[in-house]
């Protein structure tokens, strides 16, 4: 869905038409599904709140201004907010404990399948441990493949920062990962072959 | 790009070894030799992208995206309903915001030539400024408008004196519309032209303006307040708005784009024993929704036959089914927007009264309700470009449902207040 057939349907939404609404639905509703779930590691959840998202949206919709943003930046500042909504009810936040908590497969004779499983987990973890802003940069930039600007106008923030950001970002996850004792260099290797 | 500016910052220099090894698939090692000097901690840094690359994309199953969508339809607002004496008019842009929009990127310039000359008390061209097609003044409007655009094209600000005279018609067309005026072809005509005007100088910020008053416009067009020959002409230039807009605006990823990107990354995903769902058997249509909309009804509802085509209007080749004079066909179809989504919306399915009813039965003696035009009625023909209230044939599927039912509702009425009524 290009920006222009974006911003018809939005005005479209605006005035009431449930089908343009709809259509947007369509569109976006995996994203938000997936950003979700790398944020929760946890599918039910994810789903429940993908539904929030978008009863949120609906009632949010009359007050929406383009702003010259992507309609899906808008549906990931909702999504962010119900995260948020969601660990302050919860009182839960993955802990540095988790990754610790997690065997760590270093020797490559393992069952591949269970290594995948393990590397996944302690991978997610270890996102999961970075902030806010690095999780999103992480998320969006690495795992959903979106191009540096593209993060930049989703998160509502310069080129530059996005650059810093991704850097910092990866710094830390990897030091994480490192500290884990996963060598993703073998396990790279292993993956490959 | 092999040997990189020396004052690169180690922040660039990820950067484009990221971008290098995500979107131009180069190796890690190609991406490392490029540069040397940072190769060390590069290194792990990408990596550890390699890795998170590969996590698997989790997806959402059909069958509850379908039924999330059914859940969401039914909390979405009804459409706001137009009362049928209510006269459709179009949408009003706010000046003040409009105004203000075009201030922020514009030449002050030429605001302050403008602002002087009309506010500064100008005389007869002040006194202009607020006239519209069919007055006297406004020849007087537009010749100094053109003096402005000559001025400004010495000034090289074009595109901000475009964009503004946009914004002029359109606002010109609203205030005859809200006067109940008919809209003469020459108006139409100057929108047109100075819309593909501006649009062809403007920047980024000002084609999202435009595409806003494309959007109003549209509405228009819903309203029936467009008549049929510029709603072609209005196809074409949303049509090529939306091409050149694709062109220069930022691409995201699109939806089909991800699910193709995710078969791929799914098949190394790193998580290839996690369960599988079916990925949505429905990506969005990536045709433009409003153009094959507008374009169905057009085929599907012309002119009424008393209308007769004026040798002014240029005939446009798009509007080839719209201007025949076959007579009115009672039913347009549902516009395609509909039929592109999965789930039909059954409060949309509404039974109308069709021409072969005889709709003098359904309505007796109520001047207060507004019928469609009889083709057969011999009565003075309408103007060519009727006022927005009248202009029926083309009325929203909305309007047509409460016209029925509350012509219908006021017919059973009247039968039961009258004693002598069979």
């Amino acid at each position: 869905m290009d920006r222009v057939e974006e911003q018809l349907l939005v005005a479209q939404a605006k005035r009431g038409e449930r089908e343009a609404f709809a259509a947007l639905y369509q569109a976006h509703v995996q994203a938000i599904f997936r950003y979700l779930v790398h944020r929760l590691n946890d599918r039910e959840i994810a789903d429940d709140l993908t539904g929030d998202v978008f009863v949120r949206a609906i009632e949010g919709l009359k007050d929406y201004t383009d702003t010259g943003r992507p309609f899906l930046a808008w549906l990931y500042r909702i999504a962010h907010a119900r995260l948020v909504d969601h660990y302050r009810r919860t009182s839960r936040r993955p802990t540095e404990a988790d990754v610790d908590d997690v065997p760590i497969p270093v020797e490559m004779d393992w069952d591949e399948r269970m290594l995948r499983q393990q590397a996944a987990t302690v991978l997610r973890t270890a996102i999961s441990q970075l902030t806010d802003e690095q999780q999103d940069v992480v998320i969006l930039r690495f795992v959903e493949g979106h191009r540096l600007e593209a993060v930049a106008q989703l998160l509502g923030k310069n080129a530059n920062a996005i650059k810093a950001l991704q850097h910092r970002a990866l710094k830390a996850l990897e030091a994480r990962l490192r500290r884990t004792g996963l060598d993703i260099e073998a396990l790279l290797a292993g993956l490959s072959s | 790009m092999n040997t990189p500016a020396p004052t690169l910052s180690f922040d660039d220099t990820l950067n484009l070894s990221l971008q290098a090894l995500l979107h131009e698939r180069e190796s890690l090692e190609t991406c490392l030799e490029k540069y040397p000097q940072y190769a060390a901690e590069l290194k792990p840094l990408l990596q550890t992208v390699l890795l998170t690359q590969r996590l698997k994309k989790p997806v959402m199953s059909a069958a509850r995206v379908d039924a999330l969508q059914e859940r969401l339809m039914q909390a979405f607002p009804d459409a706001p309903v137009q009362h049928e004496t209510e006269t459709p008019t179009l949408p009003v842009r706010r000046p003040v915001m409009i105004f203000a929009a075009w201030m922020g990127r514009s030449a002050a310039i030429v605001a302050l030539i403008l602002l002087a000359t009309f506010g500064a008390g100008g005389g007869t061209v002040a006194a202009s400024a607020n006239s519209v097609p069919g007055e006297t003044l406004y020849t007087i409007k537009r010749a100094w408008e053109d003096l402005i655009l000559l001025f400004t094209s010495l000034i090289g600000r074009m595109d901000d004196m475009h964009l503004h005279l946009a914004h002029v018609r359109w606002e010109e067309l609203q205030t005859l519309s809200q006067r109940e005026q008919p809209i003469p072809d020459s108006a139409w005509q100057s929108f047109m032209q100075t819309f593909k005007a501006a649009y062809q100088q403007a920047d980024e910020n000002a084609q999202n303006d435009l595409i806003q008053v494309l959007a109003d416009v549209e509405v228009a067009v819903n309203q029936a307040a467009l008549p049929p020959t510029y709603r072609a002409d209005l196809i074409a230039i949303v049509d090529q708005t939306r091409r050149e807009t694709t062109d220069t605006l930022l691409t995201v990823q699109t939806p089909a784009a991800t699910q193709e990107a995710e078969t791929t990354q799914d098949a190394a995903a790193i998580e290839a024993v996690e369960s599988t769902e079916i990925p949505t058997s429905s990506p969005v249509p990536t045709e433009p929704l409003m153009i094959v909309s507008t374009v169905t009804e057009l085929v599907v509802t012309s002119a009424p036959p008393t209308r007769t085509p004026t040798p002014s209007r240029t005939p446009t080749p798009s509007l080839t089914p719209s201007s025949t004079s076959t007579p009115l066909t009672p039913l347009p179809s549902p516009p395609a927007t509909y039929t592109r989504l999965p789930l039909s919306i059954p409060s949309q399915v509404i039974v109308l009264p069709t021409q072969t009813q005889d709709s003098s039965s359904l309505v007796p003696n109520k001047p207060d309700v507004p019928l469609p035009p009889d083709p057969g009625s011999g009565e003075e023909d309408p103007p060519l470009v009727p006022p927005m209230g009248t202009f029926d044939p083309i009325i929203r599927p909305t309007m047509r449902a409460v016209y029925a039912t509350q012509t219908a509702l006021a017919n059973g009425a009247e039968q039961s207040a009258t004693p002598d009524s069979p």
